[in-house]
């Protein structure tokens, strides 16, 4: 018996929770229903004032045709290329005699070497990412 | 669009070409070390390049922008002659004596030519070791994506 009635009794235990407190009233009640509503609302009209997303509206033809990596990479070949004839005209040079500069040869085709082995790292990137997507699950 | 691949090539390759300016000179040196009479017909005197700082950098310079502008260096600016008399070596039947049967000889000193020499061809090499050093650098950089 008194395990029991050091238990809390029913009208404590609706007491807490002011919506089922036992002498609540129907106006009561709606009231406090209508404010939850109220602050609800309150929140939708401020998520309503955060701009939305821009769309972007310019169609996929003329995204493409904006200078991209294409053209960025073909300037670097070009560079590269370049660097390559550069260094053959100085060697040639050297060889026909027209110039003594052999550091400025020898030099020129490292600077060469060295931007074609940088071409040839950028083109095994490019490959190997096509071939990530090329196997990618779908 | 300038790829500068190698960092400092530019300015090592000037003073490649500077030091070895300086290397014909002591050749010519050397090989004038008896010579009693120039073009101009006076004694030959010995001659000495002077460098300078070479440095054409744009206005507007951003640290780590690569601009085909930007140049750096060294170069020869002149070659004067040392103006040191020479021995006097009296040798009355040299067809470059003078009237007291005097010749001058060049004021060149042979050994201090070699020690020149020597000087000039470590510079040489402490450049390309620069541009080893930095071809280096930069394939070891490429090697990061591997």
């Amino acid at each position: 018996m008194n395990e029991i009635s050091s238990l809390p009794s029913l009208s404590d235990l609706l007491g807490q929770n002011p919506n089922l407190r036992p002498n609540v009233t129907a106006s009561e009640l709606r009231s406090n229903f209508e404010n939850q509503i109220g602050s609800t609302n309150q929140a939708t009209t401020n998520v309503n004032a955060i701009t939305p997303v821009q769309i972007d509206k310019t169609s996929p033809t003329e995204r493409v045709n904006a200078p991209g990596f294409a053209s960025m990479f073909e300037n670097f070949i070009k560079g590269v290329d370049r660097k390559k004839k550069i260094s053959a005209k100085e060697t040639q040079d050297l060889i026909l005699g027209r110039s003594d500069n052999i550091h400025e040869a020898m030099v020129k085709s490292q600077e060469a070497g060295v931007a074609f082995n940088l071409m040839i790292e950028v083109r095994n990137k490019l490959v190997d990412s096509y071939k990530e997507l090329m196997r990618m699950q779908v | 669009m300038t790829m500068n691949l190698i960092p400092g090539v530019e300015s090592t390759g000037s003073a490649l070409s500077a030091e070895k300016i300086r290397l014909e000179i002591i050749a010519q040196n050397i090989a004038n070390s008896n010579t009693t009479q120039d073009a101009d017909g006076n004694v030959y005197k010995r001659k000495e390049v002077a460098f300078e700082e070479y440095v054409k950098i744009p206005e507007r310079r951003v640290p780590g922008y690569v601009d085909e502008n930007l140049y750096q260096g060294v170069r020869v600016t002149d070659v004067f002659d040392d103006q040191t008399p020479g021995r006097m070596i009296y040798n009355p039947g040299h067809p470059h004596a003078n009237e007291d049967g005097m010749v001058e000889m060049p004021n060149v000193d042979v050994s201090r030519e070699m020690v020149d020499l020597i000087s000039a061809s470590r510079a040489y090499e402490a450049n390309l070791t620069v541009v080893k050093t930095s071809r280096r650098m930069a394939q070891q950089a490429m090697a990061i994506g591997k």
